[in-house]
């Protein structure tokens, strides 16, 4: 197999991966790549575990991008947070007025899935990458985050117990649309970064 | 620690840490494994990068890298000492 044919395969493969990524290790991971297909010209298991390892780079990557904050995406954040929370919202008070009145269940199912979205996007990634955990930016994000879980949750069990559900889950649609408009707030007046620790710095800068 | 029991022999860039790793543990390291582990050594700032004029960087253990991996190999030693002694004994009794 020639070496250009080599070269070109080693780039699709490497497309697999975020771009961001590949700014910081494309051009080092493309060139491993051609000598390990000129080595070894097909193989089923480097192409799935390179497919695999890309998906899991975009998957971190978007939920970093979804739970950190950056100053310099604000506008982009607010675009894609904002909405999502809103149509979530918008999702769940609909499933929630079909469910019986008095359990506790989707309120339940609420919390679960938020909060494992947060041990996912805060817990197991900082914990997977210990140096970016102790920064105070950091935790007071994850606290403001785990507050507003822990606020929807209990407001939701409330209307479970009290009723007036419509009105409860507008009333905590409004207060998430106020946290996390806070949130972004704040973070954008602090004008530092929280660094995605999924780019290394290198060389005393950060590639994104 | 295979990636840093590597370069504890000296700075190497990906392909040649993959050989190295299969040489002396018989471990192949698939190219998107070894990309990951390395992008997450290096945030642990267990790894540096060094600039090269090459397309391959090459990696080198930073001092904190160098700790880490004594401490895990010592480690790795008691447990095999204490594994070695207890079979031993085990093998004993059997004869």
């Amino acid at each position: 197999m020639s070496s250009s044919e080599n070269a070109r395969r080693a780039h699709r493969l490497t497309k697999f991966y975020p771009t961001a990524w590949r700014q910081r290790y494309g051009e080092e991971f493309e060139a491993h790549m051609e000598q390990d297909i000129e080595e070894t010209p097909h193989s089923l298991s480097r192409s799935l575990n390179v497919m695999m390892k890309g998906f899991g780079t975009h998957a971190k990557n978007l939920t970093w991008r979804i739970l950190l904050l950056e100053p310099s995406q604000g506008k982009l954040r607010n675009s894609r947070v904002l909405p999502t929370v809103l149509v979530l919202g918008f999702a769940l008070s609909i499933a929630l007025r079909g469910s019986n009145v008095g359990t506790p269940w989707p309120a339940l199912i609420l919390f679960g899935v938020l909060y494992a979205l947060f041990l996912f996007g805060y817990v197991y990634d900082t914990r997977k990458i210990r140096t970016v955990g102790p920064s105070k930016r950091f935790s007071m994000d994850r606290n403001i985050m785990t507050g507003i879980i822990i606020l929807n949750s209990g407001v939701i069990l409330l209307q479970n117990a009290i009723g007036h559900r419509t009105l409860v889950l507008y009333t905590v649609l409004v207060l998430d649309v106020v946290l996390f408009s806070v949130r972004f707030g704040w973070i954008r007046r602090k004008r530092e970064p929280v660094r995605n620790p999924l780019i290394p710095v290198v060389q005393g800068k950060t590639k994104s | 620690m295979l990636i840093l029991a590597s370069l504890a022999g000296g700075e190497k860039h990906g392909y040649a840490l993959v050989k190295d790793v299969e040489h002396f543990a018989d471990v192949h390291i698939a190219p998107g494994t070894l990309y990951e582990a390395l992008a997450r050594l290096q945030t642990q700032k267990l790894i540096e990068s060094i600039v090269s004029d090459d397309r391959r960087r090459p990696y080198r253990l930073t001092a904190l890298g160098e700790s880490v991996l004594s401490e895990c190999l010592h480690a790795q030693r008691r447990v095999t000492d204490v594994g070695m002694r207890r079979l031993r004994h085990v093998w004993r009794v059997a004869q």
